[in-house]
């Protein structure tokens, strides 16, 4: 097989069992890679009928995305579970980093994961060589202590390591995996999943690399996509500011959270490259890419004196710096090395953290409530407490591990309040995190809570400039063109977006699904489109493939997602934002209106060809070559 | 030209693995970095990345060690090459090398040894940060004076400190 690797690798940790498959090529060629690979999965095992996350029947999947290992623009990995700790959806998590590709290059398309370890284990895998040891001695460590030892115990430091801190041992719905310094992303919780099956860690090295069908043709692929990619003037942002840029980009434009997306004023985001820039001591990549967003710091002032890490990304720094108010830089440095040891996953830890820092504000809660902690908007010390106690769940961390939401009701019940009142200040996505504001810009609202994957979302702002079909960066001829037709590009307008969040959407499940990283497509307004990857991939898997056909394949994978949901229950009714998004106004004045957003919404299902209660009609489904799922859908969900 | 070096600058390297992925691909037809005549060693935790690669000796201990004068020097590029006609396979140049700069083939159990790619490297031309440079001896050392320069500002800045562990 070429491009993909071939081979999937079950670990039964209940038995201790290993065993391989070979990949079906059929259903590589149908479903891409990552996040296909994990929704097709997860429908085939019929996941919906997975009764708690931390039952024995629940499964981890973890798929390196079609093209990584063999392009340089992928190196991610969704991870995913039929019920997710946060939100006891199916839930899908994102790492990037080295693991993946390690992974691919040690010869595996997917990892499959389940039953229950009666002891702590982890996972070594050597090219063929897997075995399930005992990880006793690493009971409660820290991230950077385990890998530490791992690497020391196998013998190689090169292996790459996957594990999950003391926060998914301890179950909390926010844990997540770490791989080096790096979270994954994606606010499920799935850390605490492999936590209850006792797995700590998984370490892979692998020699065996991808095959691939025209090498010539490859390089030549890869060396226009990078020579675009390093021309455009955003990854020049990204390599020389890394994720900094877009957190004051973003404050200017008016899209950055701020007090638990009460948008009042705050200054630091305008500054923060500047803050924090004096603590940068290098850029750090991921495997393959040109753009090296990620920053290594040392802090070399007390109280934190030689305090070291890496992984700043924009989720963390959006929702940590500007959501939860003012905080130092040296302090955010420090939750964020914080975050990484104890294996919580920022971006949902945050949105819970900011939402109690809005009760408190709002008189809602008091010191009785929180142990003594004062929740003021920028309180480094409360922060840091609380994520000391909610990884250990100590105290008020015991009920917070469990959610914000089961917070909220338990408080609600203690207070006499209805728990409405105290859930109304969660701003959400089906339970998980949304990054930025969406109420100025209805085609990012309309994808942000739409979309069947996290994290979410679209910015037509990007092309507020656009005059002409070329000024749309990465977009093919024909889909800028009725962009530009439709006036999409003006945020404020509501008609036409639908067809902007069904086009980037689709993308966005290639993308995942490919494991190319975000921050080079098109959806953020770089050069690496759909045709520059249908390119990559003819030559990497010897499949002639033009870029309509890569959409078809991401239109498949967000229908089967869609049945998915449907069958957990989940209809138009939870693709409206959540009330407070719908009835307070920005200061600038935005708000989503519910009547347009409806006609937006049913604008949406139509050009989705989904029914009006938005789940996908039969035609669909066999026009994207999904027989079995209109067959399983006229029976009924 | 001709007689042009390939010069490593660690500190810029961000560690990103791309010089390995297509050296591979270009002279093995598959992306495998332990294929890769180019080898990036890491410490994550130290964000220290080194690339190491042939430094094309003047005087190569690979070819003193060589039992059947397997290593010669190319004329055009300099760099030293391996006639896999002759070579026995006995890993005396890897372990003669101070800079790892031969490697064995796991698969084919041959010598992967830098050839310059005839005068155009790919890892220099696919190189994001130009940690990797392909330049004339003398400009080479201009740089790696301009780089010990700098790292020693930086130490200037930056008292280097014992790692704290995060208390949790």
């Amino acid at each position: 097989m070429w491009g993909w690797a071939g081979k999937i690798l079950k670990v039964d940790l209940g038995h201790g069992k290993i065993s391989m498959e070979p990949l079906s090529k059929p259903f590589a060629r149908a479903f891409l890679g990552g996040r296909g690979f994990n929704a097709k999965f997860l429908y085939e095992a019929k996941a919906w009928r997975v009764s708690s996350p931390y039952s024995p029947e629940n499964f981890v999947v973890i798929s390196p995305g079609g093209l990584v290992g063999a392009s340089p623009s992928a190196s991610r990995t969704i991870i995913s579970s039929p019920r997710s700790p946060a939100n006891s959806l199916f839930g899908s998590e994102s790492i990037g980093s080295h693991w993946g590709s390690e992974l691919k290059w040690a010869g595996y398309d997917m990892v499959i994961l389940y039953g229950k370890a009666s002891k702590p284990v982890y996972l070594q895998i050597e090219d063929g060589d897997v075995k399930i040891r005992d990880a006793s001695h690493l009971k409660g460590k820290k991230v950077r202590e385990v890998a530490e030892i791992l690497r020391e115990e196998v013998g190689d430091s090169k292996a790459k390591v996957l594990a999950v801190g003391p926060a998914g041992e301890n179950l909390v719905a926010s844990a997540s995996l770490v791989s080096g310094f790096r979270r994954s992303t994606g606010g499920c919780g799935i850390g605490s999943v492999l936590g209850s099956k006792n797995l700590k860690a998984i370490i892979v090295r692998g020699s065996v690399g991808v095959k691939v069908a025209k090498p010539d043709e490859l390089e030549r692929a890869w060396e226009e996509a990078y020579h675009k990619l390093l021309e455009s003037p955003l990854s020049k942002l990204w390599s020389a500011y890394g994720p900094t840029w877009l957190v004051k980009a973003f404050k200017e434009n008016g899209s950055l959270p701020t007090y638990n997306w009460q948008q009042l004023p705050l200054t630091t985001p305008e500054r923060i490259h500047f803050l924090l820039e004096k603590y940068w001591l290098k850029s750090v990549a991921c495997t393959g890419c040109a753009l090296h967003c990620d920053r290594y710091y040392l802090v070399w002032e007390e109280p934190f004196k030689g305090l070291r890490g890496a992984g700043i990304d924009y989720d963390f720094l959006s929702l940590f710096t500007s959501n939860m108010g003012d905080l130092k830089p040296r302090e955010i440095l420090y939750i964020n090395s914080l975050l990484s040891e104890l294996g919580l996953d920022a971006a949902q830890t945050a949105n819970w953290i900011s939402v109690m820092m809005h009760w408190w504000q709002d008189g809602l809660i008091c010191e009785e409530d929180t142990d003594g902690l004062r929740f003021e908007w920028g309180n480094f010390e409360a922060v840091a407490e609380t994520l000391r106690r909610i990884a250990y769940r100590e105290g008020f961390g015991n009920l917070l591990a469990e959610g914000i939401f089961r917070f909220a009701e338990k408080l609600a019940e203690r207070k006499g309040l209805p728990a409405e009142k105290l859930k109304r200040y969660i701003i959400h996505s089906r339970g998980l995190p949304i990054l930025w504001e969406v109420r100025h810009e209805k085609g990012a609202a309309l994808a942000c809570f739409t979309s069947t994957f996290n994290p979410p979302s679209l910015n037509t702002e990007l092309w507020l400039q656009c005059k002409t079909p070329e000024d749309f960066i990465g977009l093919p001829r024909e889909v800028a063109e009725e962009f530009l037709k439709l006036k999409l590009q003006l945020p404020g307008r509501y008609e036409g977006k639908a067809a902007a969040a069904v086009f980037l959407e689709d993308c966005c499940a290639v993308y995942d699904a490919l494991g190319v990283c975000r921050n080079h497509t098109a959806w953020a307004g770089q050069p690496l489109g759909l045709e520059e990857l249908a390119k990559e991939f003819s030559a990497a898997m010897g499949i002639e493939c033009g870029w309509m056909e890569l959409k078809k394949a991401g239109e498949r994978i967000c229908n089967v997602e869609r049945i998915l949901l449907a069958k957990y229950g989940f209809d138009r009714m939870n693709d409206y934002p959540p009330p407070r998004l719908l009835e307070e106004k920005t200061p600038r004045g935005a708000l989503l209106e519910k009547a347009k957003y409806d006609a937006m919404l049913e604008e949406y299902y139509e050009r989705r060809g989904w029914g009006k209660n938005g789940i996908p009609a039969e035609g669909k489904l066999r026009e994207l070559g999904l027989n079995e799922l209109a067959e399983d859908l006229k029976g009924g969900r | 030209m001709g007689g042009e070096v390939l010069f490593i600058d660690f500190e810029a390297c961000t560690g990103c693995r791309i010089c390995e992925m297509v050296c591979s691909l270009h002279h093995e037809g598959v992306v495998n970095p332990a294929k890769s005549r180019i080898r990036v060693v890491g410490w994550e935790e130290e964000g220290v990345y080194v690339p190491l690669s042939c430094q094309q000796c003047d005087e190569p201990f690979c070819e003193k060690v060589c039992p059947v004068k397997a290593t010669y020097r190319d004329e055009k590029t300099r760099a030293m090459l391996v006639n896999h006609d002759l070579c026995i396979g006995c890993r005396s140049c890897i372990m003669a090398c101070p800079f790892e700069g031969p490697a064995l083939d796991p698969e084919a159990k041959k010598i992967l040894k830098c050839d310059l790619c005839g005068g155009e490297p790919r890892c220099v031309a696919f190189c994001p940060t130009s940690a990797l440079k392909y330049l004339q001896p003398t400009s080479a050392m201009l740089e790696k004076k301009n780089s010990a320069f700098l790292r020693r500002i930086r130490m200037l800045r930056v008292k280097l400190t014992k790692p704290l562990l995060v208390k949790g």
